[in-house]
């Protein structure tokens, strides 16, 4: 029974990460209908940025997390400024952008091996771990950390988009950009917007990653993948339904191997989103379209 | 009369002249060929130089390279030069195919220095197809033994799991163990090789967990592996999931020993204080070994990366400053076209026991792979400490 309940404490702790990066990856998609596939590139650049401020710079790990998702931020809009956005002017299509992301994700990975290596990088100043025992039950001061920050973050965000005015043009913009534009508001100020907002939790989610152990280039690939499995899960652009989302398919994949031998957790996160897909295509949390 | 006597003389001579000097022509330029042939001796190296095996790959290939370097400073193999040509196989066996492909297809190279079990596997048969030689430097799953044109410069994993494992149940006394590996031939394989040998000896495996390749988030296995209440966890693991494994073990509050068959500077960086008293079973590179060639190699190698040298890492010095060179002289010997696969592999298989930095020498047993002196040792503060040798491999 003790295992059980380690394995649902090891699923919250996974499922902070994967919260933030489907609900980035959900929240950009809804509004600008890009596969962002950056998104893994921004997830590293949240956590590379935490390394560059705390290692080469020396500022003390709280800074240097702020900073890291700082440089998400500045990563995702630039990306949406400077490769995205020429491509939408030229007209191209939602699977020519989906080309040109996953080329730019490949082109990056190798860009983080080139400057930071291809073995793990770790915040030199990390926190110390502290280590809470209750019976078999075990759980770190990070492991709580990291579920406070991604709940912080998913209630910030959804409090944003609901509640400020703001929010509600982001909303309106992915509802209907053309009559949003109608109304004259500016659909490319409000991409730009979703993309700052949706990078900020990737790079939040790779701090996260960084002060849990360590993060290395070719983890944006699998970062992408499972915020996209979760976001369509979930229902895209369903902010509290990615976190939840991200929580269910956590669950799934522990608890699925308390039974079955560990190398199927893949198996079992594809199998999930294959049943999602056939029994609820618009997502588990998706509403009616208003 | 006289004077056609004398042209006809003039004639004789003339041609003679003429045949004597095409003859010493050809010769000249036969010579001058069979010269041009061998101006040097081209060989690949396909390594993986990024993907989750760059970290150990890239100082892999410097050390094939630094024993060129040394090779060519002596004057070459009986005055030619090696060349090495170098290929990343990105960790993974699609792109090893396409760079040993190239290797053998593009530049005509008959010795090829790689490793990584999948990867291995994947370029044997072209190995065999192209006849040439496969030289492996690290990777170390149990069928990288007996195959045709591969010959492995490292240990094999069950021979060095299985020394692990004969260490922890005499030396520690541990009964319990949990094995713990990666989904792939390297891991599974290894594993199922070993396991039943622990209970061959009265012990009992309380878990086998395995994960796939470029994992960094073990606590599912490691849950399961707690619940089992093991005395000891072995893993075979390698690159850098070994330093979160490391970390997530005691950060699961888990403090049974635990021993690696790896562990690198970068996986402390990773792991830190959690890395105190893992224990480490691999091949045994000897630094302060009195042998002139770890004496020499050793400081150079250490000055070169900023830390010590591994073992892998001096197998790929032996490959290419050994193992190719004593390959050509006794191939040389036969004459001819002399620098092909067939003619290496027959003298690598005459030879076999080849000098090394390891201090004893390397020798390619029976099975194509190698034999050398195993340890273990223990992680403290950072650093690792010999603790004992473990009895050599039984082959």
């Amino acid at each position: 029974m003790e295992g059980l309940i380690q394995l649902i404490i090891g699923a919250f702790v996974v499922a902070s990460e994967l919260a933030l990066l489907a609900a980035g990856f959900g929240l950009i998609f809804y509004v600008t209908q890009t596969f962002h596939f950056v998104h893994g590139a921004v997830f590293l650049a949240g956590g590379y940025g935490a390394v560059v401020a705390s290692n080469w710079l020396g500022i003390p790990v709280v800074f240097s997390l702020l900073l890291g998702v700082l440089t998400a931020v500045l990563f995702g809009v630039c990306t949406e400024r400077f490769l995205y956005r020429p491509f939408r002017r030229i007209g191209a299509t939602h699977l020519a952008i989906f080309i040109v992301s996953l080329g730019a994700l490949i082109i990056l990975e190798s860009v983080y091996e080139i400057i930071f290596g291809a073995e793990a990088s770790v915040i030199s100043n990390n926190f110390k771990t502290r280590i809470y025992t209750r019976g078999l039950i075990v759980f770190t001061n990070i492991d709580c950390l990291a579920v406070g920050l991604a709940l912080f973050a998913c209630l910030a965000v959804i409090f944003y988009l609901h509640y400020s005015p703001t929010g509600r043009l982001i909303r309106a913009v992915a509802n209907n950009p053309e009559l949003a534009e109608t109304f004259g508001i500016e659909s490319s100020r409000f991409f730009l917007l979703a993309f700052a907002i949706g990078s900020g939790m990737a790079g939040l989610a790779g701090c996260i990653h960084i002060i849990r152990g360590g993060l290395s280039p070719l983890m944006g690939a699998e970062a992408v993948l499972f915020g996209a499995i979760i976001a369509f899960l979930s229902g895209i652009g369903k902010i509290g339904g990615a976190a939840l989302g991200a929580f269910l398919l956590a669950v799934c994949m522990n608890l699925g191997i308390w039974k079955l031998p560990g190398q199927w957790q893949h198996t079992i996160a594809f199998g999930v989103l294959f049943l999602v897909m056939i029994l609820k295509p618009e997502g588990v949390f998706a509403g009616r379209k208003s | 009369m006289k004077g056609k006597k004398g042209l006809g003389k003039c004639l004789i001579v003339l041609l003679s002249v003429l045949v004597i000097v095409t003859v010493g022509l050809w010769v000249v330029a036969g010579t001058a060929e069979a010269k041009s042939a061998y101006k040097e001796y081209a060989f690949g190296i396909a390594l993986p130089l990024s993907g989750p095996f760059g970290e150990y790959g890239k100082p892999q290939s410097e050390c094939v390279l630094m024993g060129v370097e040394d090779v060519n400073k002596m004057g070459g193999v009986n005055g030619v030069p090696l060349k090495a040509i170098v290929e990343d196989t990105k960790s993974n066996p699609k792109d090893g195919v396409t760079a040993m492909i190239k290797l053998v297809d593009m530049y005509k190279v008959p010795f090829v220095v790689t490793t990584t079990s999948s990867i291995t596997k994947a370029q044997q048969p072209i190995a065999v197809d192209r006849k040439v030689v496969l030289t492996n430097l690290g990777a170390w799953g149990p069928d990288m033994a007996n195959r045709p044109n591969l010959y492995s410069s490292c240990v094999i994993a069950p021979y060095v799991l299985k020394a692990a494992s004969w260490d922890l149940f005499n030396k520690l006394g541990v009964r319990k163990a949990a094995y713990i590996a990666t989904n792939d031939p390297a891991g599974v394989d290894v594993v199922e090789v070993v396991a039943p040998i622990w209970e061959k000896w009265g012990g009992k495996v309380v878990a086998k967990e395995y994960f796939q390749g470029g994992a960094s988030d073990f606590t599912p296995q490691l849950t399961r592996i707690k619940a089992a209440n093991p005395d000891v966890i072995l893993t075979p693991i390698h690159g850098t999931a070994v330093g979160f494994f490391v970390k997530q073990v005691r950060d699961m509050g888990i403090k049974v020993p635990v021993m690696t068959t790896y562990f690198s500077a970068a996986n402390y960086k990773v792991a830190g204080e959690s890395s105190d008293g893992l224990l480490i079973c691999c091949e045994y590179l000897d630094k302060n070994n009195p042998s002139p060639i770890t004496q020499d190699w050793y400081p150079r190698a250490t000055k070169m990366f900023g830390r010590e040298p591994y073992y892998h890492e001096a197998n790929g010095y032996d490959l290419s400053r050994f193992v190719l060179v004593e390959a050509i002289k006794e191939s040389e010997k036969m004459g001819g076209d002399f620098y092909t696969g067939e003619n290496l592999k027959n003298a690598i298989v005459k030879i076999r026991t080849f000098d090394s930095v390891f201090g004893s020498k390397l020798i390619i047993g029976e099975d194509q792979t190698a034999i050398k002196p195993i340890a273990i040792f223990e992680m403290k503060g950072g650093s690792k400490k010999l603790l004992r040798l473990a009895p050599p491999p039984e082959k």
